[in-house]
């Protein structure tokens, strides 16, 4: 598969999340999932495949997004964390998902 | 705000769409490359008949006659293009006269045809040729061509030219997160001067 069809997996799932948690502001809010998303998936890509270390890598991306969320969408640390935790916990079990497939 | 948000998209899409559309899925960790091995004056033999043969990298022949066996071996066609070679073997090609050559000794026992490559009516004219590679992840390096001209008085044990294939995909991968990092920093900056 594309990677292009993860990245775009991997906005739009966090952007659901996005619009579930603030519900105001739509465009502007995938402009910045995107742009979140720009950031920590092509780097979490790089890191993975040198490291192989997952969850680690799925807890940094967690923490990244956290900070830019709060900086980004003007919202509190609490909702920002959040929001990070659930947009990125998904879409960490869906890639997990896809990996242990691929390994079977 | 609209026009700078539409601007940025773009440039950001077109960072990102552009180089996977012409290249394939990188796998991750560390990553084989194709080695493709040529012969460029094949045609100057036409007496010829060159045999590529994988040996074990242990340098010993084949047992079972699988793939560095006689099962492995293989008469290279006219377009110079050496066949593949198994990633645990080394090749070698071998020159016999086509008046000595018979097709039906490859189907012969592995002892029997190696008797007869390891025999004066053959001469191995090229040696350690391999098909497989692995580079790191990171690597923008995708392909290697190997070049040999055949020269009968001599084996060679190196390529004469080495061309590398590279694919710059891989730059996407710390580019992309450069420019988001940048757009986002000038959003706060502009932010804050407000």
């Amino acid at each position: 598969m594309n990677p292009f069809f993860y990245l775009i997996l991997t906005i739009l799932i966090e952007f659901i999340v996005y619009v579930i948690a603030i519900r105001k502001n739509i465009m502007p809010l995938l402009f910045y999932c995107i742009l979140i998303n720009l950031v920590t998936w092509p780097l979490a890509n790089l890191f993975y495949s040198i490291f192989r270390m997952f969850w680690i890598i799925e807890i940094c991306v967690f923490a990244i997004e956290s900070i830019l969320i709060k900086s980004l969408l003007k919202i509190s640390w609490k909702k920002a964390i959040i929001i990070s935790l659930i947009a990125n916990l998904i879409t960490a079990l869906i890639a997990w998902a896809i990996q242990i497939n691929f390994i079977i | 705000m609209k026009k700078e948000i539409i601007f940025f998209s773009f440039i950001l899409f077109s960072l990102l769409i552009m180089p996977f559309t012409v290249a394939d899925l990188v796998s991750p960790g560390k990553t084989p490359i194709m080695i493709n091995n040529y012969i460029t004056n094949i045609n100057y033999f036409p007496d010829y008949v060159f045999i590529l043969c994988g040996k074990w990298s242990t340098n010993n022949f084949g047992t079972s006659g699988g793939l560095c066996g006689v099962g492995g071996c293989k008469v290279i066609e006219k377009d110079g293009s050496i066949p593949w070679i198994y990633k645990f073997c080394t090749g070698s090609v071998y020159a016999v006269k086509k008046e000595d050559f018979n097709q039906s000794l490859m189907n012969k026992d592995e002892e029997t045809f190696f008797n007869f490559l390891n025999s004066p009516k053959s001469k191995e004219v090229i040696k350690n040729i391999d098909s497989y590679k692995e580079v790191l992840f990171v690597s923008p390096i995708k392909e290697e061509k190997r070049e040999y001209s055949i020269n009968l008085n001599q084996l060679k044990e190196t390529p004469d030219k080495t061309t590398i294939i590279k694919n710059f995909l891989i730059y996407v991968y710390i580019i992309v997160p450069i420019v988001a990092i940048l757009i986002i920093v000038l959003i706060l900056i502009k932010r804050k001067r407000k």
